[in-house]
């Protein structure tokens, strides 16, 4: 694997309630360009706090994010805010669980918003982009409609086709299938895997086996605010080094 | 009984009530005007981050919310032109009573519609690069607004009920004229009835807006 200096965490600090409630002491992570991480775990075990943090929606207490060498996210001293590279946060892509697309606007006006308010890009050109990101997915007929009126995994797909207009350097996926009918999670499944192919770095925290299986470059084990374990797919499934990573392991296929 | 109901009167000088009732619907739809737009400013103070905005935003807020609103407008008509030397017209100081007024209810009105809005909203908001003017225009006024009509909406009403309160303060408005007209005609049981009827009449549709948006708004947002 070529340089793993795309994303690099160092000694991430983060709690909660003033320091109350502990997450990470001391977090490394280190992912290349050509990464597909995917991070596995118990709930309440860090992983989507740790999305959070790179995307810079909650503070964090000491440490540093770099990407590509350059400073990202730098905890400030004592109890002053962190310092963010906006310019890097602007590449950072990220779909969430819940009620992600705002839903007074049609699709494309969900599409169009961001770049359109806040890049300066023309209406008319931001349009065409949105609708041919939409053509590209199949959903190109659901261009008007409003986000009530879609199905679950559509509402996903186009919350990431909205990530996409911003042209992202790396995506993050927080559980995005995990409130979803069985059935409607191969659609967003579907869209996630196009966009590996096409070479998307992407940190994907996900109960979905077959996609840490089959799509990931990396897994990783995240409990108590600790990454336990991480290493390539096959090997990780296969010959899982620690007692704690094999129960889980265990336990989460048996249910699926 | 010795009073016999006779309505003659009451509705032979009823383009005087009307006059009136144009000089209610004024102070009402000036005072809304006010209201619905520096309500939603007010209620963007109320939460920020700023100690010293939030709590000043709030005894505004707070003053206007536990004071009877005659004495509001009875203040504002006496206390304000004394104090600050300021000499307006008897209508712009309704308006300006009956708006500030306004402006408290609907705050706290848009405040709840704010913080009804999921957190995933503002979350996505970030990832999406929104600066928080970008937000608030286009993320937050829209669905605030619309959750918070009904109640908006009920103020409204209740606004325009509340502009009687400057007959007292010799405001020639709908009900000032109902009692110039009850003592002229030695009629009030006629006269307030019939007054009645004419806020009941402009105020029952207006209600009724409000069950038509709730089942607009039901249909519209799912989540």
């Amino acid at each position: 694997m070529s340089d793993q200096s795309f994303l690099r965490i160092r000694g991430l600090h983060k709690s909660f309630a003033l320091g109350a409630i502990q997450v990470f002491t001391g977090l490394d992570l280190d992912m290349s360009r050509q990464d597909r991480l995917v991070i596995i775990g118990p709930s309440g075990g860090g992983k989507s706090t740790l999305l959070r943090c790179i995307m810079g929606l909650d503070p964090i207490d000491a440490g540093e994010i770099q990407m590509d060498g350059k400073a990202y996210i730098s905890a400030g001293e004592r109890r002053q805010r962190n310092r963010i590279d906006r310019a890097i946060q602007r590449q950072v892509g990220m779909v969430f669980q819940h009620y992600t697309l705002f839903p007074h606007l049609t699709v494309i006006g969900n599409l169009v918003l961001a770049p359109v308010t806040s890049r300066g890009e023309a209406k008319a050109g931001a349009t065409q982009r949105a609708t041919a990101l939409l053509e590209r997915f199949g959903l190109a007929d659901k261009a008007r409609s409003y986000p009530a009126q879609l199905s679950g995994g559509q509402k996903q797909r186009v919350a990431i086709a909205r990530a996409l207009m911003l042209e992202p350097r790396l995506m993050m996926f927080d559980e995005v299938t995990s409130a979803l009918d069985p059935e409607l999670v191969v659609e967003v499944e579907h869209m996630m895997v196009e966009l590996a192919e096409q070479g998307m770095p992407m940190m994907v925290v996900t109960h979905d086996m077959w996609f840490a299986k089959n799509i990931a470059t990396r897994v990783a084990f995240c409990a108590g605010g600790v990454i336990l374990e991480h290493g390539e797919p096959h090997e990780f499934f296969s010959n899982p080094k620690l007692a704690r990573t094999r129960d889980f392991i265990v336990n989460v296929l048996r249910a699926a | 009984m010795d009073y016999h109901l006779n309505f003659f009167f009451a509705l032979h000088d009823f383009d005087k009530l009307l006059e009136g009732l144009v000089v209610t619907l004024k102070l009402t739809v000036l005072a809304n005007v006010m209201g619905l737009s520096l309500g939603f400013g007010v209620a963007l103070l109320i939460m920020s981050p700023v100690r010293i905005v939030r709590w000043t935003a709030t005894a505004f807020v707070e003053f206007f919310r536990c004071t009877p609103a005659l004495i509001q407008i009875v203040w504002f008509f006496y206390c304000v032109p004394m104090l600050f030397d300021v000499f307006l017209d008897a209508v712009t100081m309704g308006v300006l009573a009956l708006g500030l007024n306004l402006t408290a209810f609907n705050a706290e009105a848009y405040r709840a519609a704010i913080q009804a809005i999921p957190r995933a909203h503002l979350d996505a908001s970030v990832a999406l690069g929104l600066g928080w003017r970008v937000r608030t225009w286009y993320v937050v006024f829209p669905q605030a607004l619309r959750m918070a009509v009904p109640v908006l909406i009920t103020n409204a009403i209740g606004c325009f009920q509340q502009t009687a309160l400057v007959a007292l303060v010799a405001v020639n408005d709908l009900m000032y004229q109902a009692k110039t007209l009850s003592t002229q005609t030695y009629r009030p049981i006629e006269t307030f009835t019939v007054v009645a009827l004419i806020y009941l009449a402009i105020s029952f549709p207006v209600s009724q807006l409000v069950t038509y948006f709730e089942r607009r708004n039901s249909r519209q947002m799912g989540g």
